[in-house]
């Protein structure tokens, strides 16, 4: 088997506690999208139907990719690039650079949306809950006769606050990340149970509205007629994997501050029930608010979350500035403890491969990162009318984060897969989780890493770029985009033309540590 | 995370106008006749049941210039009534009684889900020799 054993030393940091790793291995998982996104999804696909496919793709695919994930993690002692050069050699460390310049993309409109949500959070104890709302285009130049989220919304975004924001989001996660595993740990201490709290006071909240529990019975109710179409399957799929954030070093970073004899099995199966059960309680509350006023689940994240759930919460009987505030600071909890993996993930790979002090690793890490981040917040706020209903900056983001988003995870998790294990040997990655775990996995579980996932994964992969370069329009070419109509063949050359540039420069310099070739003994 | 972000949201922005039906009773159940009175003379409804999802189904009512009509719906969930130029308006038409089978996927995925955490979460204090306040507070 291939020498990986570096346990996770103290100069590299570790956590204090079992329950400090799954704190924040959960609050990776748990993110801005998992407060709607499933309840979208099973909304758009069945109903309590969707849960069929739902479940099969989390055992069969989710859960298997993170104990995968998790384990190359504490085998190495490294993160996602070197974790993979360790077990694989220098292809896998392209790999993984790959991934989290991917991951780079991602972390910086990621921290735009999470600094949207921020104002948002201020704005419902000021204007967003009160009538006269207007915002800078056509329909809203005229002060709204009730309470208009999407107004407010695209006023907000027109100002100059989100930069602030932004700034501000940026250096609380740095803040947090500063001291390692450290400040890691005691910041999902804090804000993980705050989560599930929150989320529970707004399930209360919404059961008990008018129709709630009509609203909670039409989700789960299973619709059967879908269930057939390929669609519902390949959306389980894609989304269990986004759902889990596997593709993206974050998870395998995090497991790199484990002892090597952690038991990744239960881990794995820890942090995926917490990930799903947590969207089961969201959907839950989503559908019982949406339901009581007539409103449909139906949606993307961005929508739902900036537009329809405020507007909802905007017809509660009580208390509607607390509970708007309630719910973005959930917002904003969730995105946080997503933003502090996303950029360890980064910061932790760089102090692996330079020797860097971490200050000075997340400083590399945070400059493209603001800068990016900023980038992405300042279309709409340059002018706001661009494509004359406010939406260029978002056709802009949209089109990235279907590219960088959707492709990154999926193909980083195809890669995974097919190196370790065919490469690494599927039989040795078995033999190191078995020797540490209380359960104990079979055969199937190598069947599932060299075959059937990769084949899933692969399916998913081309039917998704079948659909966006063979079926019709380039994705995004339909959107109202004078002036850069060029924009959607743009972006995703930047995207994969910058990422491959900036793996293949990265996996070129040499390594800080000499002792992490691979190295084999029988 | 966060995709087809912006083709909802120009569903969004560009909504069509919000109509102003007026629904008797105001909370319709699934099977019990519903009265609409619309503003002003209308020649078709068009009824979308679980509108954009796979699985929405439509239906027609010819009203040929009445300004209300009687309709049953045949199916629980969010509504969307449309009519003339664009102009909808959602209805949330509640369950007869409570749903068996909504209430059977409920508790076995909540059983799965919270089973599982507690399984995993028993595994984790019963294994090694870690007692249960380092499991939580770490080496101190």
């Amino acid at each position: 088997m291939t020498d990986t054993s570096s346990p996770a030393d103290d100069s590299r940091g570790a956590w204090k506690s079992k329950l400090g790793f799954i704190l924040a291995a959960s609050g990776s998982a748990i993110g801005l999208g998992n407060i709607v996104f499933f309840a979208s999804n099973a909304y758009q696909y069945g109903g309590g139907a969707f849960y069929l496919p739902y479940f099969i793709a989390l055992f069969v695919v989710g859960i298997p990719v993170m104990i995968t994930e998790f384990s190359l993690g504490t085998m190495t002692g490294r993160a996602l690039p070197l974790a993979l050069r360790k077990t694989v050699g220098k292809r896998g460390e392209f790999v993984g650079w790959w991934c989290l310049a991917g991951a780079l993309f991602i972390t910086m409109y990621y921290i735009t949306i999470l600094g949207w949500a921020a104002c948002m959070m201020i704005g419902s104890l000021f204007g967003l809950m009160e009538p006269g709302t207007t915002a800078p285009f056509a329909p809203f130049l005229e002060p709204s006769a009730g309470p208009n989220a999407t107004a407010y919304f695209f006023g907000l975004a027109a100002s100059w606050w989100p930069i602030l924001a932004v700034i501000l989001m940026w250096g609380l996660t740095l803040l947090i990340l500063f001291r390692g595993t450290k400040s890691i740990e005691a910041t999902v201490r804090f804000v993980v149970p705050l989560m599930w709290l929150f989320m529970i006071v707004l399930i209360i909240r919404g059961v008990t509205l008018p129709g709630g529990f009509d609203g909670v019975m039409y989700l789960f109710t299973p619709d059967f007629a879908g269930i057939a179409q390929p669609d519902v399957w390949k959306g389980a799929f894609s989304q269990i994997f986004f759902s889990l954030s596997l593709g993206l070093g974050t998870m395998t970073a995090y497991a790199s501050y484990l002892p090597k004899d952690a038991d990744q099995v239960n881990n794995s199966l820890m942090v995926s029930f917490m990930n799903s059960g947590f969207e089961y309680l969201a959907g839950i509350a989503i559908f019982a608010m949406l339901f009581a006023f007539s409103l449909n689940p139906a949606g993307t994240s961005l929508s739902l979350s900036f537009f329809v759930i405020p507007q909802g919460i905007a017809e509660f009987p009580f208390w509607v500035k607390f509970f708007g505030f309630f719910f973005f600071l959930l917002v904003v909890l969730a995105g946080i403890s997503s933003a502090i993996s996303l950029v360890e993930g980064m910061a932790s790979a760089v102090i692996d491969k330079t020797g860097l002090p971490r200050g000075r690793a997340l400083f590399l890490v945070a400059i493209p990162g603001v800068i990016g981040s900023i980038i992405t917040a300042l279309p709409i706020i340059v002018d706001p009318a661009l494509g004359e209903n406010g939406t260029m900056g978002l056709n802009v983001l949209d089109i990235l984060d279907h590219w960088a988003f959707s492709y990154t995870l999926l193909t980083v998790g195809f890669f995974e897969c097919v190196l370790l294990g065919w490469v690494l040997g599927a039989g040795n990655l078995r033999t190191f989780i078995n020797e540490h775990s209380r359960f104990h996995l079979g055969a199937w579980f190598e069947i599932l890493i060299k075959y059937l996932i990769p084949a899933v994964l692969f399916v998913v992969i081309v039917w998704n770029l079948w659909l966006d370069l063979g079926a019709g329009p380039l994705y995004g070419s339909d959107y109202p985009l004078e002036g850069v109509s060029w924009f959607p063949v743009v972006i995703p050359i930047v995207w994969i033309g910058g990422s491959l540039l900036i793996a293949w420069l990265i996996s070129r310099q040499p390594m800080a540590d000499s002792t992490m070739e691979v190295s084999s003994e029988t | 995370m966060f995709r087809f972000l912006v083709s909802s949201l120009l569903l969004w922005v560009a909504s069509p106008a919000i109509a102003q039906i007026e629904i008797s009773p105001e909370s319709p159940i699934e099977g019990e006749m519903v009265t609409l009175h619309f503003p002003a003379p209308i020649d078709t409804l068009e009824v979308t049941y679980r509108p954009e999802s796979v699985t929405s189904t439509s239906e027609t009512l010819v009203l040929d210039g009445a300004t209300s009509t009687e309709w049953m719906p045949t199916r629980a969930g969010v509504v969307r009534l449309a009519f003339g130029d664009q102009q909808t308006q959602n209805v949330s038409v509640r369950f007869r009684e409570t749903s068996s089978l909504g209430l059977f996927v409920m508790i076995v995925a909540g059983m799965i889900l919270f089973g599982g955490i507690g399984f995993a979460f028993r595994s984790m204090l019963s294994n090694g020799d870690e007692s249960a306040r380092e499991m939580f507070l770490g080496d101190t």
